[in-house]
């Protein structure tokens, strides 16, 4: 006890006498030394507290009766009663735009016929190197893919191979749920791509259509 | 004096007004469901234990696999829109059972349901499936182009080989 409260003295001491340097130094050598500014007409501005009677029992009444908590309470009670702002997927969903880019698909043309012509701009431009191509004469001539393959966990669905894609074959739709238990799940081929297609193409053609103008 | 009343009163009115709204909404709901007596309750608490929320809306439409899709603008962008799941699904729902058509609707791609502009049909065009993870029908991949490299086979004889080339 005694100890330490030498050691309070002492350090008070020091705070003293630092004290009396600074002054030292504001008065004597700063004057001597620096050529600065010395600014002397300080005016306050902000309005004083504690000033008035009222001022005092404002605070001890706050103090006593707990106001601010009470009211940082009842904002936190508030928030029972308002609509939240978060969604309640899967019955809500936000919103997407006709141009999202999510999970690819092959596209056929109205007869059925697959749009695809193994041109394999989609593969040279895909940054990623997702998607593999093979291509074969089909039996009537025409030139098709034999293999069509997307590593899906390799794309970044940047949507070059749509953009590159000169027949409209294969696009990024708009489903984003078909996440995965398994890695090969994703290594989509052609049949995967064009059932992908078929059960979309709804939507896809849609999302087409009202972008057209901007295409 | 009276002031500082007001401000109350119009306070208190306001913060009174959106729960008063809401339980409205309640009523609507059950009497929607079929009454208070009609297995409307029922009804409304197993909405509130299969989605966890209670809202009163207006019926849009109802897709081939018995998704109902509701909306009321009353309820903030975002959640205005919503699907009632299949109760053939029972408990096990998910998102991926929404049909591309509703889909779009749902996503506010556009405000014009389906039931009102069915989209183009084509002969090939396949039903919805939802996500088969997990499942037996899920997708396992497989190359669909013959090997190029086939390895020796010695059980195969001479002729055989020839014919199969």
């Amino acid at each position: 006890m005694h100890c330490s409260n030498m050691a309070t003295v002492k350090l008070y001491a020091v705070g003293r006498s630092a004290i009396a340097a600074r002054q030292l130094l504001d008065q004597i050598v700063r004057p001597a030394v620096c050529a600065t500014q010395k600014r002397t007409a300080y005016k306050v501005v902000t309005r004083r507290h504690f000033e008035t009677l009222k001022d005092q029992t404002t605070n001890v009444a706050r103090r006593l009766f707990f106001t601010e908590l009470m009211r940082g309470l009842l904002i936190g009670v508030s928030w029972i009663f308002r609509e939240p702002a978060t969604l309640n997927y899967p019955f809500e969903k936000g919103p997407l735009s006709p141009r999202f880019r999510g999970e690819h698909a092959l596209r056929r043309y109205p007869s059925g016929e697959e749009r695809c012509i193994a041109c394999k701009l989609c593969e040279a431009i895909c940054p990623a190197q997702a998607i593999t191509i093979e291509a074969e004469e089909r039996e009537d001539g025409s030139r098709r893919t034999t293999r069509y393959d997307i590593d899906m966990t390799k794309c970044i669905y940047c949507g070059f191979c749509q953009e590159a894609c000169p027949v409209d074959a294969i696009v990024e739709g708009p489903n984003f749920e078909y996440s995965t238990e398994t890695h090969e799940e994703l290594l989509y081929n052609k049949e995967k791509l064009l059932s992908n297609g078929d059960r979309w193409e709804a939507q896809i053609a849609a999302n087409l259509q009202s972008d057209h103008l901007y295409r | 004096m009276a002031k500082l009343l007001k401000a109350i009163a119009d306070g208190l009115v306001k913060q009174v007004k959106i729960p008063v709204q809401g339980i409205q909404m309640l009523g609507k709901t059950v009497q929607a469901n079929g009454g208070f007596f009609n297995g409307g309750l029922t009804r409304t608490v197993v909405q509130l234990y299969r989605m966890d929320n209670v809202k009163y809306g207006f019926f849009v439409g109802e897709d081939k696999y018995g998704n109902k899709y509701w909306q009321n603008d009353f309820y903030f962008f975002g959640s205005n829109r919503w699907v009632e799941y299949s109760p053939q699904v029972g408990m096990r729902i998910d998102a991926s059972q929404i049909p591309a058509e509703w889909h779009r609707w749902l996503h506010y791609v556009t405000d014009i349901p389906p039931s009102e502009e069915p989209p183009v049909q084509h002969r090939w065009m396949a039903d919805h499936e939802q996500n088969p993870t997990g499942t037996g029908s899920r997708y396992i991949p497989y190359s669909t182009t013959r090997e190029k490299i086939e390895p020796w086979d010695p059980t195969q004889s001479k002729k055989q080989l020839e014919s199969k080339r």
